[in-house]
């Protein structure tokens, strides 16, 4: 009987306060706005965080980034898109599963479902072989050798079927090259195995090429874009070579563009698109940015469809490239 | 070399907003390192939107106290609980919680806490003097060293496991089963996820630690009849005699500390797998009168000194190859990186303040842990007097928090509720829990480096033997391995002796 | 009560399901994936395998020992059942509490579950119950929200304290 009673008045006191306090506040946003971020903690959360933080700054509130990884980063778009469409939740919209897992028949989306508040950034990636090599001297020649070796040579791409092993299988499917690629959990791991000779060569990204450039040999950089080149300190690109991948601007880099839930009202959305547009022109921020060595983006959300649509077309067209190499793979053992 | 950035570094250490920042990041570090379920990476994440507003080293010094406080935070909770505050402190459970029971809290807090520091200060030394030797020697280690190192991790299972050593196989064996469930990351396949997307990632370890640990812990409190009363428990000051109980177990704390500065250079390996082994090491080296697992200093000693010398040396190749050693570290690695530098060779040639400052910011943290941890250890051992009426529904929901905040997830909490009752489950049936924890860590390091290194081999299992460091490796776990089922086989056919007797006697 | 020897079979009776669902699993999701043979590249199930292979004969060989040991079968240790019972509703009410969370929201089922796990540890002062509920519920909520930033369960009515 007691119980009851004080659990009731416990309940009213709870609902009073807490009616008062929503009452008290109208405009968006009220409390803090979460970040989902679909990798594990590192470079590109704490590049998250300096965005949201200067985002938050522009809204007036917190906006804490919470790591949420798992399946190729499905695992946090699910998730994020779970939650209500109210504005709260953001999630930083990576190219692998915002495009390319649906590409690969592991997401029932399509990166037009959602919308978009403004790009964030980008990573050009590159091909890395090891400093002392003797068997070729660039990437033509190593792939003459791969040829002549099939199934010989050992990469990484990170995780398997990620965006760097969809473009190096691309290249290699061009050059006839069939190698194993060695999946890591952590990049960190696979720049070590690189640098003690245990892979033939990698993907690399320009924070990892920065930390160490004497111990590593750029053999050709994953984008045709200048600025790409210059990180990677005039490196051979993928525009140099003489096969077409069919791959321009975002498409063979890695790229993050921040997007709601799409029944989040207009009126929410255009707040956040304005303090993301806002956050993403600061000095700092974009100076941040650079220095973990990505490229800061500066396209709204009215270019969403165009970018994104054609970096879904790309890599579309280029799926079976990895299909071809499992396929390869398989023959030769 | 080596002095002129340790002096470079003392420059722009000696402001007070360094030293004041650095201080706040030990206490902040203790306090969520204490709490079941945050721990210094969580620390770190959730703080770190205010550290890239501050000048580099201040940044740094608030950063890397965090890390520091945190490593040695969960110790707290372990000895005045029976609750490891982070799975760090796992191994801290088996002699600091005894010792507490034993009216010994405040010593066991003190030398966890002094041990901590000096185990820090001693990865510190290794760090400022054998960074670029050390990182070098590291990179040696390829996945099928991994591999055989997390082979050798195991084997502290069997001697940890105090009574029975089928029962703390099987409780490992299962900590490297449910490591399995999730995105397996060879084949890019599900496993065990049963069609939930929550399961995409697996079980969090935070979520099955505290489950584990505090939920039975908790519900084994509830059994008690004296809930409401003030525990009368007598609560001696602590002080510096901690510290001279610490240094008389010089030989374990240089050990331990050179243990965890070892897995801490190690991408990868990190604290957990350190305090278990130097644990395992210490216990199997000491004298059978100094009773380990019923309340040794030494254990207590072995696993915090470990523990913070991991995070000396994870910064190891953090700093000389900007390759993080673990989760925490990557976090620091990129605050570093937004803060402007490139951590790597050139940062050493480039800004030997910013590094001199690093390393200066990194051993006064330990100091400042000394000086910060014996002060609070009153105000921790408190808690031994809060009636439980009070103290187990605001474990439960700290719990909760914790748990939650991790990554934002209801479903973590029912994780955590269900190995609550494997816990309880576990804990009647007599048992031990930490195996499942070491396990689990270890577990995943096991398989990837395991089918890595059969990936990058040409020719199968031959590159287990082809390689130097590894073929030793396989050597050692040989021979252990043989020892092991030697004292096994002996200490069974003795128990099963002592078995036939009993059950005669009691049919006669 | 519970003898030492039901509890100990019982946790052999756990282990065995998990290694019974380990052994069904690769033989239904892991073969339909493609990822319970071949190369390590592509085998998913051989590790997992061979763990749930050495837990079978792990808990043979304590199955044996525990069959061994016929004459023990003395209670485990000595509970009363309204000891047990304390426990076992404190569990009930946390469970349907982490049920209820992402319905009702951190704000308005925290104190109710406070006041109701020192209930049943034996506090009968109401009032007394009531500001310790409250109290610590929003203690804790202060801590995490303010300083660490966390965004707690809100539930279907979005109730939150704008500090």
């Amino acid at each position: 009987m007691k119980l009851t009673k004080t659990l009731k008045g416990g309940l009213v006191t709870g609902t009073l306060m807490a009616a008062t306090a929503t009452a008290a506040l109208a405009e968006f946003p009220e409390r803090n706005i979460e970040i989902i971020h679909p990798w594990g903690p590192g470079n590109a959360m704490a590049m998250s965080q300096v965005v949201a933080k200067a985002m938050g700054e522009e809204l007036g509130t917190d906006m804490p980034v919470i790591s949420l990884p798992g399946a190729a980063g499905t695992k946090g778009q699910t998730t994020a898109m779970g939650k209500p469409a109210d504005g709260y939740t953001i999630f930083d919209g990576y190219v692998a599963p915002l495009v390319l897992q649906p590409i690969l028949g592991n997401a029932d989306w399509n990166f037009a479902d959602f919308k978009p508040l403004s790009a964030a950034v980008a990573n050009a990636l590159a091909i890395a072989g090891q400093v002392d090599e003797e068997r070729w001297s660039s990437f033509e020649e190593m792939m003459a050798y791969c040829q002549e070796n099939r199934g010989d040579l050992r990469y990484s791409s990170g995780s398997r079927n990620n965006l760097p092993h969809m473009v190096i299988a691309k290249v290699l499917q061009s050059y006839d090259c069939v190698a194993q690629n060695v999946p890591y959990t952590q990049d960190g791991n696979v720049f070590k195995d690189l640098g003690s000779q245990v892979l033939d060569f990698a993907f690399i990204n320009v924070g990892n090429y920065r930390s160490n450039p004497d111990r590593v040999n750029i053999l050709l950089v994953l984008s045709e874009l200048e600025s790409s080149k210059k990180a990677y300190d005039g490196a051979p690109t993928i525009g140099e070579l003489g096969v077409d991948l069919g791959l321009s601007n975002l498409g063979p880099m890695g790229w993050t563009w921040w997007i709601v839930h799409p029944d989040t009202p207009d009126d929410v959305t255009d707040t956040l698109r304005g303090a993301m547009e806002r956050a993403m022109a600061r000095p700092e921020v974009i100076k941040a940015i650079e220095a973990i060595g990505f490229v800061p983006l500066d396209w709204d959300h009215t270019q969403y469809e165009e970018i994104v649509g054609s970096v879904d077309a790309q890599l579309s067209s280029m799926g079976n490239a990895l299909a071809w190499e499992e396929e390869e793979l398989r023959k030769l053992d | 070399m080596i002095f002129e950035f340790l002096s470079a570094g003392l420059d722009v250490l000696l402001s007070p907003l360094a030293l004041g920042l650095t201080f706040i990041g030990i206490v902040v570090g203790l306090i969520v390192g204490a709490m079941p379920g945050l721990g210094p990476l969580m620390g770190i994440i959730l703080l770190l939107p205010v550290a890239i507003g501050l000048p580099p080293v201040a940044a740094m010094g608030f950063l890397i106290g965090i890390f520091v406080g945190g490593s040695c935070g969960g110790a707290v909770s372990a000895i005045l609980l029976r609750i490891p505050g982070t799975p760090l402190a796992a191994a801290t459970l088996f002699d600091g919680y005894p010792m507490a029971q034993k009216g010994r809290a405040s010593d066991a807090i003190g030398i966890a806490i002094t041990s901590s520091a000096i185990g820090g200060l001693i990865g510190g030394v290794v760090l400022v003097f054998c960074a670029p030797l050390l990182a070098r020697f590291a990179s040696n280690f390829a996945p099928p060293e991994y591999a055989m190192l997390a082979i050798m991790g195991l084997f502290a299972i069997v001697v940890i496991s105090g009574g029975s050593v089928v029962k703390g196989l099987l409780a490992g064996s299962f900590g490297l089963l449910i490591a399995t469930v999730g995105t397996d990351s060879f084949s890019t396949g599900l496993r065990f996820t049963f069609g939930s997307n929550n399961l995409l990632n697996g079980f969090h370890i935070v979520a099955v630690v505290v489950g584990l640990f505090a939920i039975s812990e908790m519900a084994a409190q509830m059994l008690g009849r004296d809930l409401l009363k003030t525990p009368n428990v007598k609560v001696a000051r602590p002080g510096l005699r901690t510290v001279a109980m610490t240094l008389k177990h010089s030989v374990n704390l240089l050990r331990s500390s050179a243990i965890g500065t070892f897995f801490g250079a190690i991408p990868g390996a990190g604290g957990v797998i350190s305090s278990f082994t130097s644990y395992a090491v210490a216990k199997a080296a000491a004298k059978p009168d100094e009773k380990y697992g019923e309340g040794a200093e030494g254990g207590v000693v072995a696993t915090e000194a470990a523990n913070n010398a991991t995070v000396g040396g994870t910064l190891v190749p953090t700093l000389s190859l900007g390759i993080p050693g673990d989760a925490s570290s990557a976090m620091l690695l990129g605050a570093l990186l937004i803060l402007g530098f490139i951590p790597g060779p050139a940062m050493f040639e480039n800004n030997p303040d910013v590094v001199g400052g690093i390393f200066m910011v990194y051993l006064v943290s330990n100091v400042f842990l000394l000086i910060a941890g014996i002060l609070a250890t009153p105000l921790f051992v408190y808690v031994l007097r809060v009636p439980k009426v009070y103290l187990i529904p605001s474990i439960l929901l700290l719990c909760s928090i914790g748990t939650f905040a991790l990554q934002s997830s209801v479903f973590d909490l029912q994780i955590m509720l269900t190995f609550g009752f494997i816990g309880i489950l576990f804990r009647a049936a007599d048992y031990p829990l930490a195996p499942v924890v070491i396990g689990m860590i270890l577990g995943p390091i096991l398989e990837a480096n395991l089918r890595r290194a059969l990936l990058i081999s040409r020719d199968g299992y031959w590159i287990f033997v082809d390689r130097p460091v590894s073929a030793t490796l396989v050597v050692i776990n040989a021979l252990l391995l043989v020892a092991m089922v030697y004292l096994t086989f002996k200490r069974l056919s003795g128990l099963k002796q002592g078995e036939l007797q009993k059950a005669m006697s009691v049919e006669e | 009560m519970v003898s030492s020897r039901t509890l100990n079979i019982a946790a052999l009776g756990f282990l065995f399901a998990v290694i019974v669902t380990v052994f069904w699993q690769i033989e239904t999701t892991f073969k339909e994936q493609g990822i319970a043979s071949g190369g390590p590249y592509d085998n998913a199930a051989a590790y997992p395998r061979t763990i749930a292979i050495l837990i079978g004969a792990l808990l043979v060989v304590q199955l044996v020992t525990e069959l061994l040991r016929r004459g023990d079968r003395a209670p485990a240790k000595d509970i009363a059942r309204s000891d047990l019972r304390r426990a076992g509703l404190m569990l009930a009410v946390f469970a349907v509490y982490l049920g209820g969370l992402t319905t009702v929201g951190y704000h308005l089922a925290t104190a109710p579950l406070i006041f109701a796990i020192m209930w049943i540890c034996g506090m009968r002062n109401v009032l007394k119950l009531a500001l310790a509920a409250i109290g610590i519920a929003t203690g804790f909520a202060f801590l995490f929200e303010v300083f660490l930033n966390v965004v707690l369960p809100l539930g279907i009515w979005d109730i939150f304290i704008p500090w």
